[in-house]
């Protein structure tokens, strides 16, 4: 019982300082996640392409390609939306725009799913 | 635990022992299945089985506290039907396992708080590590900090019930 380490006391606040850093670095974390929010466009589960939407330049739209036809997809102002699409029922161009973490544009027919990146 | 003749009785003695702590821990381990604890973030759990982790630590050595933690992470496995989760705990608990193999020596049993909270450190650090294996993304990891605040916590509250248990035990002269 003699090899005492530390005092109590002192423990106390080596823990408190690794809660400190610990919460200080989950804030950190928690912010830096909430500015960027990335976009995932797969195909028939697979990524084919991630879109950072704060990214500063603006409007673009590109098209995606897959052995069923054509999805266009088209990013503004921090949002993403398709575009445009060949699919029979196209209900991923009825979807409209996808801005957060809700329910991602799926273009069924095409395999084509637009979502947000975990943790983002 | 001194060098104890492996007498008959002894072995009798020992296995019976780790037999009771295996069922304790069991049957926290059922207990506390039933208990929500902050269901919105996974992963955080009471983790009150450690507490019998750390008893059987100080109290029995090494080998006796390996051979409890192994068999209740194949027993909990089976309980809860998940081969993925016996993967979590078992890395979870081998890390938990070396850490405290190592603090036993130093801290004393009235701190034994302290070997709590890093066995808990080590335990989420072990799992975390698991699921960037199993998610196949490091992005997991930027959950570690909240886990080690969590560990923090509840390494405390549970070392704090194993070394109320085991000053008290030494009073009653039980064992």
């Amino acid at each position: 019982m003699s090899s005492r380490t530390f005092k109590t006391g002192t423990w106390i606040i080596i823990f408190a300082v690794i809660v400190a850093v610990s919460l200080g670095a989950a804030v950190f974390i928690r912010l830096i996640m909430k500015d960027r929010r990335t976009a995932v466009i797969t195909v028939d589960s697979k990524v084919v392409r991630r879109i950072d939407l704060d990214a500063p330049y603006g409007d673009y739209t590109f098209t995606i390609k897959t052995s069923e036809g054509y999805n266009t997809v088209q990013v503004s102002d921090g949002k993403i939306r398709m575009l445009d699409a060949d699919c029979r029922d196209r209900i991923c161009v009825d979807h409209g725009w996808l801005e957060d973490n809700t329910l991602p544009i799926v273009c069924l027919p095409h395999k084509v799913v637009i979502s947000f990146e975990e943790g983002s | 635990m001194k060098s104890q003749a492996n007498t008959g009785k002894n072995i009798t003695r020992r296995i019976a022992k780790d037999a009771v702590l295996l069922a304790i821990a069991l049957i926290i381990f059922i207990v506390e299945a039933q208990i929500p604890f902050i269901p919105s973030v996974p992963g955080i759990k009471l983790g009150l089985s450690n507490v019998v982790s750390l008893y059987a630590m100080y109290k029995l050595g090494k080998s006796d506290t390996l051979m409890i933690l192994l068999l209740r992470i194949l027993i909990t496995g089976i309980y809860t039907g998940q081969a993925v989760s016996i993967l979590f705990s078992l890395s979870g608990g081998m890390c938990c396992f070396l850490v405290m193999l190592a603090l036993v020596r130093f801290i004393p049993v009235r701190q034994a708080w302290v070997t709590s909270i890093f066995a808990a450190i080590a335990h989420n650090i072990g799992q975390i590590t698991v699921a960037v294996f199993i998610l196949g993304s490091v992005s997991v990891l930027l959950y570690l900090p909240v886990l080690i605040v969590s560990a923090v916590v509840t390494g405390a509250a549970t070392g704090l019930v194993a070394q109320g248990v085991m000053i008290r035990i030494e009073k009653i002269r039980l064992s």
